[in-house]
């Protein structure tokens, strides 16, 4: 059950909702965690006895990790948890991967929906109980409430305990709040309703198009959706965790005005960056070490990060891409870029982007290589084949709209209307719910694309 | 009881329930496990025990054209396939079992399947709400190397003849 679902949005979201509201305080979190363990179940039963039983291990061994007192017992444990994590992840998300590059033949298991981020959240819970930056949870539900809520069990934000810890013993649940969280999400629901299903249609038209100015301009409409598909989806968890009484951490700021690739990716997925910060490049030594061991951790945290995204070597390919080019932002281009006009800044960031976005979304290796040639007139089927002025024209409106909702200017508008003509900005907001609702009764299936990771 | 003892003993219950659950963990990822992988069974046993269908049910036998035409499935994606459906357009009642190479081959397998049950729905929906019920109520399942689609008030009888067939052990 995707969130720009009917059954969502006219079923579940308004049932769990009302019972949350109507419950007493203390039942509360017991019925958002039914809500979410119903809402697992109807897009992966099988799957729901895994969660549970990684949602127990962490609990427990929090538990234990803050009944030791510091030595080698405690170190061991927490080691052994981590590794079991780990080998879960590994073997439900890596082990077919594995097999295919051995050239064993093996029967491959389906991905449990959310496996890598409710591992996340797991492990940076058992991390900072084991660095005492937070007490362990007493209480199974709080905990299993912790990693199974629904709004951002299977894509995220990562949440970290410490976020949310007080939240899950007394949080707002008022007016004000949900107004603001419904109107997070309508935001969320339209960038992906209208602008990312529209430019996931254009992307497949732009991919049976020839010539290498339509596989750049497919790779612009590409970057686009991912964009809006992501991070509607976030704004979507972040508007339900506030109908909910939760705040949950940002994952975006206007990504695409970077004026670098460091920037960059200090305003994409932030949450994801920051647990890679947190738990992988700080504990390697971060940046407080040789330029050569800092190449090194660089490298070691963005093979990781690609290969977060997915058992496939050309997510490695996509790690490792951006790990060269912040090393050479760090150790080459630091001086060039900083005499570069913020304009130019802007272009060769986003043109970076879009490149690696060409290696994301193949679907091998051998497809990255083949779509990065096309970019460069190789195998493109000349520059400007036949269909691409016909397709230009097609989404050329979207495309124009499309960037015009990447930048901070629209929100700042938004938010000014909302002050003074707050009758308007309603009427406004319920009028985008209803063209959602409308695209999503004339569409078809809507996947999100994060959902695979 | 003292407070070290009471830790003692608290440390003792965490360490029992943690060993508990890893072994439940060990349990539910064998019998997942063995749950999805298959028999290497050839589609001539899927024809014989489903071959009273083609006399009985009325239903005729599909080929490879009916395959790419339906689902956009061509022959360079599965192996083998046992097709069975109605003549009739306004009856939506079939059979389909196909063998692909693959787990990755089974997976777009599906996919096509689940595709065009979607689009079935969509189509009669508002005219024939018995044949909608019927495709609602339809099995698509991946086991192993094998793609299954049924659709008929039998559909969980055939279910279990084709699990009966592939299920290993």
């Amino acid at each position: 059950m995707v969130f720009s679902s009917l059954n969502f949005l006219c079923v579940f979201l308004p049932l769990v909702l009302l019972a949350h509201y109507i419950v007493p305080r203390e039942w509360k979190n017991t019925v958002l965690l039914a809500g979410s363990l119903v809402f697992y179940a109807y897009g992966e039963a099988e799957y729901l006895v895994l969660l549970l039983l990684s949602i127990s291990i962490n609990y427990v061994a929090g538990l234990h990790l803050a009944a030791l007192k510091d030595g080698p017992e405690r170190r061991w444990l927490l080691a052994a948890d981590v590794i079991l994590n780990l080998l879960l992840l590994g073997y439900f998300k890596y082990s077919g991967f594995l097999m295919d590059t051995l050239g064993i033949r093996h029967s491959r298991l389906s991905l449990p929906l959310g496996i890598s981020f409710f591992t996340f959240q797991g492990l940076s819970y058992i991390i900072d109980v084991y660095r005492r930056k937070t007490d362990a949870q007493r209480s199974w539900t709080k905990y299993a409430l912790y990693i199974s809520m629904f709004p951002q069990l299977v894509a995220g934000p990562i949440v970290m305990y410490s976020d949310i810890q007080r939240q899950l013993d007394r949080r707002t649940v008022n007016s004000e709040w949900f107004g603001r969280g419904a109107e997070r999400f309508i935001i969320g629901l339209s960038k992906k309703v209208l602008l990312a299903n529209a430019l996931g249609e254009a992307v497949t038209a732009a991919q049976a198009t020839p010539g290498v100015l339509a596989a750049w301009l497919c790779a612009l409409l590409y970057s686009l959706q991912i964009y809006f598909d992501f991070s509607g989806y976030s704004d979507m968890a972040i508007g339900m965790g506030y109908m909910l009484g939760f705040k949950l951490p940002e994952n975006f700021d206007h990504p695409y005005i970077s004026k670098s690739i460091t920037e960059f990716w200090r305003r994409w997925h932030m949450t994801l960056s920051a647990w890679f910060r947190d738990y992988v490049y700080i504990p390697l030594g971060g940046n407080r070490v040789s330029a050569g061991r800092h190449i090194f951790n660089l490298l070691a945290v963005w093979t990781l990060t690609g290969l977060w995204h997915g058992a496939s070597w050309n997510f490695v390919l996509w790690g490792m891409y951006y790990a060269v080019i912040l090393v050479c932002e760090k150790y080459v281009l630091a001086g060039w870029l900083k005499r570069m006009s913020s304009a130019s800044r802007r272009i060769y960031t986003l043109a970076l982007v879009a490149v690696g976005w060409v290696i994301f979304m193949a679907d091998s290796t051998g497809g990255a290589f083949r779509a990065l040639g096309a970019l460069i007139g190789i195998g493109a089927g000349g520059f400007a084949g036949a269909g691409f002025v016909y397709l230009l024209r097609s989404c050329i409106v979207l495309i124009i709209v499309s960037i015009a909702c990447c930048v901070p200017g629209l929100y700042r508008v938004l938010v000014r209307g909302s002050a003074r003509h707050p009758l308007v900005y309603c009427g406004v907001m319920a009028g985008l719910f209803v063209l959602c609702l409308a695209a999503l009764v004339w569409g078809g299936y809507n996947p999100f694309l994060y959902f695979r990771f | 009881m003292s407070a070290v003892n009471r830790k003692r003993v608290d440390t003792r219950r965490y360490i029992l329930a943690e060993a508990l659950l890893c072994v439940a963990l060990l349990v539910y990822i064998i019998v997942i496990r063995s749950g999805s992988s298959a028999l290497d069974v050839p589609i001539a046993r899927f024809e014989e025990r489903f071959a009273v269908l083609e006399s009985g049910d009325g239903l005729i036998r599909g080929d490879a054209n009916s395959l790419l035409e339906f689902f956009s499935l061509s022959d360079d994606m599965y192996e083998e396939a046992y097709y069975l459906y109605s003549e009739s357009g306004l009856d939506t009642r079939q059979l389909l079992v196909i063998k692909c190479a693959s787990e990755e081959g089974k997976d777009a397998a599906v996919s096509a399947v689940s595709a065009y049950n979607a689009s079935q729905m969509k189509v009669f929906a508002d005219y024939a709400p018995e044949q909608y019920a019927l495709l609602k109520r339809s099995v698509i399942l991946g086991r192993g190397n094998y793609c299954f689609y049924a659709v008929s008030e039998n559909a969980q009888e055939w279910e279990e003849v084709f699990l009966s067939l592939i299920r290993k052990g």
